[in-house]
């Protein structure tokens, strides 16, 4: 027990203590990205990590996260904080939707059908431009800390936002594995043929981790639009998907923290070493081939750590 | 409406000469090739590369293109998807997915965002029955039904071909035979992507090249496949013809901006209810 509390005490003073240390308000910038990036792989890693299917549509969730927060805000005149959870409600009911038509396909052809969802929706959030502005997209303010004035425009202020969710996120994630549910959704990983021998159904568990993986997907984008101060229907191009990919192959797919390594090395390692965003592309796309090629199971196999599903035969002593 | 129509046929062409490309590689390598539309875009900007460096004739240029395109394709499949062949399918598609990504990023830096004009040979407009057409889109037509018909009789007669629908067939049972089952994928391989990039040097130059048209055109080639039948030739020919009228019948009765959603609609409905397709068989799990 007191191994786990570590386990979170730690990165959590880290984060704590990371703005005394940076105090270069540009390098605070770029760590509020990778906190929002991590959140984008933290939910994709649910997909590839843990149902073992590739999606070339998640950024379609990131995007409608955003949109249903900013559309509510305007059309319904609530604040920030009750759109955040309307947000999340309507798109996990999209993601419901979407993985309950889709997850009966498997491999390739459930790639192509989330691929062609996003587009589905990218055309229409750019087509209804009535509604959503189109291609010139909808600005959104920072929002205020809920019953007081204080506005979370400062960067610091976000900063600590973005990582009280991260920490939530990382949390949920070790939870779950501990629950019913999330050890179904390990047997699945593991041997789908046996574990419907079990009596697990195995396309239901499928959806529920969909769903949960499109409500973090969603939470990325909620705190992505008023970090980033206006919204496009580019959000949910196939360009957002393919960074979730790169950190969640890059850090390692199936293990808890393979997201954070990922995120960290796309967005704060690219500021080391000063590149145009072409090149820098360029060279993640390398780094995901090496990494297929070479390390299929990404950074987080390389610093040994153990995948979920050991984390949990171990406290059960097996 | 016959104008229409002619116009969907010409787009229609250009789809399945991609689509065919998509599906060889599918059944015989077993892959789906997410960097198929960026050979696409690699056809249109080699021919501009060729016209603008060397002042090449197009024709010449277009032979050039191909050339080229089938030597990197014939190292692409070398150096990163035969050490994959034995590994998880998953790994395959996103190597060729870090490929797009490689290859779209590495043509903007050379040649930046800015759409390029290709030029092409054969400018002249005539009228057919009431149908006006520039005879570059002739051209798509015929070149690409003729590669498609000679594509299909090499399939079906020439030893090579035989080999390669022997191996899509059945991967275990070629190899028994003793056939030469690297060799084959990787002819194979380049014979797809040779199709796709012929189709971008066929389309240059009724369009501008962008670095990011490959994109949209991969979409469309995986519409057309998974219509006509994940694996089947005559079905991504098909496929083709009917997104492309589709797309042009969809864009005039809905407005231009809709028109892509036609196919991703149809896209998923296909993929719901007849997930096989219109040509396609059921494969067995390998």
């Amino acid at each position: 027990m007191m191994k786990t509390r570590l386990a979170y005490l730690v990165p959590s003073a880290i984060f704590l203590l990371i703005p005394l240390v940076v105090t270069n308000p540009y390098y605070l910038k770029i760590l509020i990205t990778f906190g929002i990036y991590s959140l984008l792989a933290f939910s994709l890693n649910f997909i590839v990590g843990y149902i073992g299917e590739i999606s070339f549509g998640h950024a379609a969730f990131f995007g409608l996260g955003a949109y249903f927060s900013a559309l509510t805000m305007e059309y319904l005149g609530v604040n920030f904080w009750v759109s955040l959870v309307l947000s999340l409600v309507l798109t996990g009911l999209v993601g419901l939707f979407v993985g309950f038509l889709s997850l009966r396909l498997k491999g390739v052809h459930f790639a192509i059908c989330t691929l062609a969802f996003a587009e589905i929706f990218r055309l229409l959030i750019l087509n209804l431009g009535d509604w959503t502005r189109g291609a010139m997209g909808i600005s959104v303010a920072r929002p205020k800390v809920p019953f007081t004035d204080i506005s979370l425009g400062s960067d610091l202020l976000f900063y600590y936002l973005v990582f009280a969710v991260v920490v939530i996120v990382i949390a949920f994630n070790r939870r779950i594995f501990a629950t019913p549910f999330g050890k179904a959704m390990l047997a699945i990983r593991e041997s789908g043929l046996l574990a419907s021998s079990i009596g697990i159904h195995i396309t239901r568990s499928k959806i529920a981790a969909f769903v949960i993986s499109t409500i973090i997907a969603a939470l990325a984008g909620v705190l992505y639009a008023p970090y980033i101060g206006i919204i496009t229907p580019n959000m949910l191009s196939v360009h957002y998907t393919a960074t979730g990919l790169l950190m969640v192959i890059l850090g390692g797919r199936g293990y808890l923290l393979g997201p954070l390594y990922g995120a960290f090395v796309f967005t704060v390692l690219p500021e080391i070493f000063w590149m145009s965003p072409e090149m820098q592309l360029v060279v993640f796309g390398l780094l995901l081939l090496l990494c297929i090629l070479f390390m299929p199971k990404g950074i987080a196999s390389l610093l040994q750590l153990r995948k979920l599903g050991s984390i949990i035969r171990a406290k059960n002593g097996g | 409406m016959s104008q229409l129509l002619f116009n969907g046929l010409v787009i229609g062409m250009s789809y399945a000469l991609i689509a065919v490309g998509l599906t060889i590689i599918f059944g015989i390598l077993g892959i789906v090739n997410f960097a198929h539309g960026e050979f696409y875009m690699l056809g249109a900007y080699a021919l501009f590369t060729f016209q603008n460096m060397i002042g090449t004739h197009y024709l010449v240029g277009a032979l050039l293109s191909i050339l080229t395109i089938a030597a990197i394709a014939f190292l692409i499949e070398y150096l990163t998807l035969r050490p994959l062949q034995k590994s998880d399918h998953l790994n395959s598609l996103l190597a060729t997915f870090a490929l797009s990504i490689i290859l779209t990023n590495v043509v903007q830096i050379i040649y930046t965002a800015t759409p390029r004009q290709i030029a092409g040979a054969f400018n002249q407009v005539v009228e057919i029955g009431g149908i006006f057409a520039t005879q570059q889109k002739l051209l798509v037509i015929i070149v690409s039904a003729l590669i498609i018909l000679g594509l299909a009789l090499f399939m079906k007669f020439h030893g090579l071909g035989k080999l390669m629908r022997a191996v899509s067939q059945n991967h275990m049972g070629a190899m028994v035979c003793g056939i030469p089952i690297k060799r084959i994928y990787s002819v194979s391989f380049v014979i797809g992507i040779v199709l796709s990039a012929t189709a971008g040097i066929l389309i240059g130059p009724t369009t501008y090249a962008t670095p990011t048209m490959g994109t949209l055109a991969m979409l469309k080639g995986f519409v057309v496949v998974i219509l006509g039948g994940l694996g089947s030739v005559p079905g991504a020919v098909v496929g083709g013809m009917i997104l492309g009228i589709a797309e042009t019948l969809g864009s005039s009765f809905f407005g231009n901006a809709w028109k892509d959603l036609v196919g991703f609609v149809l896209l998923v409905a296909v993929l719901l209810i007849y997930p096989q397709g219109l040509f396609g068989f059921k494969r067995r799990e390998q």
